[in-house]
């Protein structure tokens, strides 16, 4: 069902229920947020998206986390405000703290004018651009390897494979948890035939026509697995597959 | 060492069968059991409670670590805990720790390497009146002494030693 809203005095058409933020984001507001992600349900832990709501039939305005707020009919929404920004700005104050060196981070400073230090940063962080979003550990358990857990609290939170050690059998180094990491601190190098991720050096599966690498060979047959299929249909990248299909289309024996 | 692990994986089986139903949500119950039992909580231990109840080890992991109470190192025999509340830290509660640590050669947190002693401090166990307090295992010790606390932790640690 669609519901009406207001965002920044603009009217807007929307599904009921879905994100706040998706919803502005669409509408072409500019609102950061770090921890989201459309692929797993929000946790509001980065705290960056926070935006202005003033529900039908109330007169005041509540200052929210937009991305684990759900869209309802007549909604008043403002994505930028002096009140927001400063929130904004001292959450992201927080989240320095954290991960003071992290690129994107100090580009929203940049953008946010947060010029101040006031928290002693932490120094000792095993991922020092980490914020603890856990994007990693949630994209990782969607995709049903659960190979990565938060472990601890406070000031000893962490993320990565459990037990302390390198990756758990559970990884299969497909490398989604880099690729959604927002402050890109996870690291991961590849060579022509290797990929070390979590401390654990995985086997490249290489194209069988150009020799690019696809994907490690523990990813491509969890895969096949999944989808019931044999090893065999993950072994062409993703350009010979297209080649393939085309030099087929145009064979003669057709 | 080998005969202590085999005889570990029998109880965490017995315990495991208590949870019949396998549900998700007995997991931290089963935690609490398997640590009344063995102490502490082996990693053996968790990589079988999850394939137990069908859940990742991350996930187990992770709520292991979320609780204090919970311990992933091995624990001693006996553990000795200081208060360190305000109320005791006046009254000399850091002085206690320092000497509890110079008497066993461990830190707050910290095992004897014979598995006796565990030291620990604790922010308050309010008993504010009875400070400076030392915890003995479960049994309050109030209006503790340096005399005192040597006298009790010796007692404690010779009565391991015949066996």
């Amino acid at each position: 069902m669609d519901v009406e809203l207001i965002i920044d005095d603009v009217p807007v058409t929307a599904a009921a229920g879905a994100s706040l933020l998706d919803v502005a984001r669409c509408a072409g507001r500019d609102v950061p947020a770090l921890c989201h992600h459309e692929a797993v349900p929000a946790i509001a832990s980065c705290r960056l998206c926070l935006i202005e709501v003033r529900r039908p039939g109330r007169d005041w305005v509540q200052l929210t986390t937009s991305c684990d707020y759900p869209v309802s009919a007549g909604l008043v929404v403002v994505t930028n405000s002096p009140r927001i920004r400063k929130h904004r700005g001292m959450n992201l104050e927080l989240l320095l703290r954290r991960a003071p060196d992290a690129p994107v981070l100090r580009q929203l400073a940049t953008q946010f004018g947060v010029t101040r230090a006031r928290f002693a940063p932490v120094t000792d962080a095993p991922l020092p651009d980490c914020i603890l979003c856990e994007l990693c550990v949630r994209v990782c358990c969607a995709l049903d390897y659960n190979a990565l857990a938060a472990t601890g609290r406070g000031h000893d939170k962490r993320v990565g494979p459990p037990f302390g050690r390198t990756a758990a059998k559970d990884c299969v180094g497909c490398g989604s948890c880099v690729e959604a990491c927002p402050t890109a601190c996870i690291p991961m190098a590849d060579t022509a035939t290797t990929r070390t991720i979590w401390g654990r050096t995985f086997e490249l599966l290489t194209c069988v026509r150009c020799g690019r690498p696809i994907t490690t060979k523990a990813h491509a047959a969890a895969m096949a697995a999944g989808a019931d299929l044999p090893v065999k249909s993950t072994d062409l990248c993703e350009v010979c597959k297209a080649r393939l299909t085309s030099e087929r289309l145009a064979s003669p024996r057709r | 060492m080998s005969e202590t692990q085999a005889s570990d994986t029998g109880r965490v089986a017995a315990i495991l069968a208590r949870y019949p139903r396998r549900d998700p949500g007995d997991l931290v119950n089963i935690l609490h059991d398997l640590q009344a039992a063995l102490r502490y909580l082996p990693e053996s231990a968790l990589q079988e409670t999850a394939s137990y109840l069908g859940l990742s080890p991350a996930h187990v992991y992770g709520v292991t670590t979320f609780y204090h109470g919970f311990h992933t190192e091995p624990r001693g025999e006996h553990t000795c805990t200081v208060c360190m509340g305000t109320a005791c830290h006046v009254r000399g509660a850091p002085r206690l720790l320092e000497q509890l640590e110079r008497d066993t050669g461990v830190t707050a947190g910290g095992t004897t390497p014979d598995l006796s002693l565990t030291v620990e401090e604790v922010s308050c166990v309010g008993a504010c009146a009875l400070g400076p307090l030392v915890l003995i295992d479960d049994e309050y010790h109030g209006h503790m002494t340096g005399e005192r606390l040597s006298r009790l932790v010796d007692e404690l640690l010779k009565k391991e030693e015949p066996t």
